[in-house]
């Protein structure tokens, strides 16, 4: 079973639930999520292409309500 | 040049410069006089001016060094000769006999019933407290017996009793005792010795002007000790000989320049009142000698605590009524029914024959403080021989712990070429593989620990509820599980795969019991301790039905719990081996020059445009430190320099340097904070201080971590803090804390990787959407928030820094979603624990 999410390089990525069938299908789907600013990196696992990305929050808000208890 | 190192005397200094060095990668020979290690330290109850307790702190310690494959620890020994130089010492130690092979001894203490010769005065205790001629010498490692051969009839008379087998003999299944045992000589061949060999009570002629040795019920500090001890003759209980409990207890605190004899009295005062608040509690001094700020807040608190303070030039004593002490001062009179005298301290024996034998000079009260030629508090006369602890001078524990670190770092520093050459590599592990699917066969030991448990708790029926329990396949009764030997024998037939350990706390015991766990061949995370001492025997002691049904219910809990306990790994990070240490103070000087003399790489950062400013306190001392770090090739100066951003994490800092000419990036496995008080972090380039978690208190000095061993520690791992950034002090004692200093950063930075306990957070995807409430609970701001693409939206979850994460729990407690979990910590275990209670008979 595929991973949620992988440690590469040290950072956690998280997949997002395609599998392409190329390597260049994958590529161009990662060059979509960087334009968004998103860290990418693909995985390739039973034949399939697997495509994780990751992009740091630096502004923090919290959900309305306050401390959960 | 060898890679081992001698130290001379087990006490607190004595302890933590030999873990010091074995971190560092030496290998260390720990000879002790006395039978048991801990020194004077184990025989207190709690200490100044953290009131900690004393036997709690030091007790896990005792336990790390006994176990480590690179310690060789002598007890029951002295140094015989000491010849060579720095680098290549031949020395010779004597065993003395104990009459029992400690190799063979169990601590079964099947011995100690039969052994007909009761009453023997604990030496120990001072005298207070009886044993057998055959018996412990006191409740710290080594535990094995020995046997008084001043008291035991054999050994005086050839023959015990009637019997011509003596009935210890008889009674020894493991056929320990040798009563034809001879001293027996050993030699060592070691670079450096470090000696700590501590201090002692001046019990002169003159305390026999205060009544002491002539009335009943007059004591000294030490002795009074071992009555607040919980592990003393009276359990923790106050009582005079007579066995009455006093209400009216005084101190007198003869004249001692060192601020140690008043503050044992005050923390002995605050004992008394903590058992009896309604107790009368007075000390008469000459003087305090209050020297630190932390001492002075000591000594306020205990004046709140209600205890009167009185000073006067001298007291007169009298014996008073029915044991009484009638008490004279300044025209005024005082009785109390327990009279403590707190003597100056002086060197003990073995310092002075010791100091005889190897040649080097004393002070005028015995102490290793003669001033050497270049006036440095660690060094002796001779070289290659260093000092710590009270051994140079007496002194709190604290401060003898930071001298034992300085100690190690000098001698880390003369055998550098040889770190790591001699270290004995640990036992290769074969463990055996447990997968979460394998049914639990559970294996429990329940430790007797001599009459600690075993006393106080229906054995029988807690061993036989406890083989009724689910998955358990056999339940092993031990003497004393900490010696690792049931535990061992039992795991190495594989015929096991949960621990379950019935015994003492975790807070002192884990570390040994993984280890214990490790060598029979489990993955420690397998084990579960329950705690029957503390939370049974100990609080109950009185009610042995009621104890024994919570024994019960503990170790159906820790059963339960056992059963889902997963195998894991620990995590491995690699370091930078080398060291930013910012400020060019004294402290910081010193403990760049250590480091680079220990052959790691320094980075030292100081503000102004040379180091001039510690150049104008005019110390010889320290102008060479400075001519030392022109000299050294290891240490790279940056003056006219900040430190700007720090980004990482022990073994793995990222620090920004602002220098006149542009910013510069280096990388470090440690740093350390030698900023005076005045001297904030904070400007447009960075705030260190924040970067890496650093708070100050009201007097603007640094805050470190908690604990009395703890002194040069930051909470944030891999950095220190030393001189002018924790308190204010003298040269040399600025000196000694940069080196010490050194010696915390060289036992991360020498190392190639760090090992982590992987008992961290791990966040669960399928639950976790980024709420970001575990972010600022989190102590160590291990989590990181990202954003992540799925399935066409972007979703949100935290990272963890496995590096810097401590397994708190905070996020664990924080997480709305339950997105969030320690590893060996899951919610589910703690549900089976409470199912285990609220589903029992």
């Amino acid at each position: 079973m595929t991973n949620t999410s992988e440690k590469i390089g040290g950072k956690k990525f998280m997949w997002d639930k395609g599998y392409y069938s190329t390597e260049a299908e994958a590529k161009e789907k990662m060059d979509e999520y960087e334009k968004d600013g998103f860290e990418t990196r693909f995985v390739k696992e039973e034949g399939k292409f697997l495509v994780y990305t990751r992009r740091i929050v630096t502004e923090i808000v919290l959900e309305e309500g306050g401390q959960p208890l | 040049m060898k890679g081992s190192v001698l130290i001379i005397g087990a006490g607190p200094a004595g302890m933590r410069a030999s873990a010091e060095l074995l971190d560092q990668g030496f290998k260390v020979i720990l000879v002790e006089e006395k039978p048991t290690i801990g020194g004077k330290m184990a025989q207190i109850d709690k200490m100044f001016p953290s009131n900690e307790c004393s036997t709690c702190t030091i007790l896990p310690r005792m336990l790390e060094l006994t176990s480590d494959p690179n310690m060789t620890i002598v007890a029951f020994a002295e140094v015989k000769s000491i010849d060579g130089k720095a680098g290549d010492f031949k020395v010779k130690v004597v065993k003395n006999p104990r009459y029992v092979d400690p190799m063979k001894c169990t601590a079964c203490t099947d011995c100690f019933p039969v052994c007909p010769v009761g009453e023997v005065p604990m030496e120990f205790n001072f005298g207070r407290g009886a044993s057998k001629a055959i018996y412990f010498y006191s409740p710290f490692p080594p535990r094995k017996a020995l046997i008084d051969p001043e008291k035991c009839t054999y050994i005086l008379e050839g023959k015990c009793g009637d019997k011509e087998i003596p009935p210890c003999v008889e009674a020894c299944k493991p056929e320990a005792i040798v009563f034809d045992q001879k001293p027996v000589e050993a030699e060592f061949n070691v670079g450096a010795v470090i000696l700590a060999t501590g201090m002692d009570e001046m019990k002169t002629k003159s305390l026999e002007t205060f009544g002491y040795g002539q009335f009943p019920n007059i004591l000294t500090a030490l002795e009074y000790e071992r009555l607040l001890s919980g592990l003393g003759p009276t359990g923790g209980v106050i009582k005079r000989d007579d066995k009455k409990e006093p209400q009216s207890v005084a101190w007198y605190v003869l004249s001692n320049p060192s601020p140690v004899g008043f503050m044992t009295a005050v923390a002995e005062a605050m004992g008394t009142i903590e058992r009896n608040p309604h107790a009368s509690v007075s000390v008469f001094y000459e003087d305090m000698n209050l020297v630190r700020d932390d001492y002075d807040d000591f000594y306020k608190k205990a004046k709140e605590s209600k205890i009167n303070f009185i000073k006067t030039d001298c007291i007169s004593v009298a014996e008073g009524k029915e044991g009484n002490v009638d008490i004279s001062y300044d025209k005024e009179s005082f009785n109390a029914e327990m009279l403590v005298l707190v003597p100056p301290y002086a060197a003990n024996e073995s310092t002075l024959k010791l100091a005889e034998k190897i040649g080097l000079e004393l002070d005028e009260w015995g102490f290793f403080s003669k001033k050497t030629e270049d006036f440095h508090p660690i060094h002796t006369s001779k070289e290659g021989i260093f000092v710590c602890g009270s051994a140079q001078e007496p002194k709190g524990v604290d401060d003898a712990i930071v001298q034992a670190c300085s100690a190690a770092s000098h001698a880390a520093a003369l055998l550098a070429s040889s770190r790591g050459k001699e270290l004995v590599a640990p036992p290769e592990k074969d463990i055996l593989p447990v997968k979460p699917e394998d049914e639990p066969e559970t294996l429990a030991v329940i430790c007797r620990c001599g009459i600690n448990i075993a006393g106080f708790l229906d054995m029988e029926e807690v061993i036989e509820y406890t083989k009724s329990l689910p998955h358990v396949k056999h339940v092993e009764l031990t003497p004393f599980g900490c010696d690792g030997v049931a535990i061992r024998e039992l795991l190495k037939t594989k015929k096991f795969n949960r621990l379950v350990i019935g015994a003492c706390s975790p807070k002192t015991h884990e570390d040994l019991f993984f280890l214990h766990t490790e060598m029979g061949g489990l993955n420690r995370y397998l084990m579960e301790i329950v705690n029957l001492r503390n939370h049974c025997t100990w609080v109950h002691s009185t009610d042995k039905q009621k104890a024994t049904e919570k024994a019960k219910t503990l170790m159906r809990m820790g059963v339960n719990r056992a059963t889902m306990l997963e195998s894991l790994e620990d995590i491995h990070v690699l370091v930078t081996p080398a060291c930013l240490v910012i400020g060019g103070t004294p402290s910081g000087i010193a403990c760049a020059l250590k480091l680079g003399q220990a052959g790691l790489d320094v980075y030292l950062v100081e503000k102004e445009s040379d180091l001039s400013k510690a150049k104008e306190n005019k110390n010889r001392f320290v102008e060479k430190m400075i001519d030392g770090l022109d000299k050294n090739e290891k240490v790279k100066i940056y003056t006219e320099a900040r430190v700007g951003k720090i980004e990482g994490f022990v073994g793995n800092f990222k620090v920004e340097i602002v220098k006149p000419t542009g910013k510069e990036n280096i990388d470090v496995g440690s740093i350390v904070v030698a900023t005076p008080v005045d001297m904030r972090a904070e400007s447009d380039n960075g705030d260190f201080e924040k970067d890496l978690l650093l708070q100050r208190d009201d007097k603007n000095f640094f805050v470190g971590m908690l604990g009395i061993l703890n002194p040069l520690d930051f909470n944030t791992d891999g950095v220190y803090k030393c001189g002018p950034a924790r308190k204010v002090m003298g040269i040399p004692d600025a000196i000694i804390d940069g080196e010490g200093t050194a010696s915390r950063v060289a036992g991360v930075i020498s190392k190639k990787e760090l090992v982590k306990s992987p008992t961290i957070s791990f966040v669960v995807d399928e639950k976790c959407d980024g709420c970001a409430y575990c972010i600022e609970p989190c102590p160590a701001q291990a989590f990181t928030l990202i954003e992540y693409m799925q399935e066409g939206s972007v979703k949100k979850t935290v990272e963890v820094n496995e590096a810097i994460c401590r397994g708190c729990g905070v996020c664990m407690a924080t997480c709305p979603k339950e997105g969030i979990f320690v590893w060996h910590f899951k919610p589910e275990y703690f549900k089976e624990m409470i199912n285990s209670v609220a589903g029992s008979e």
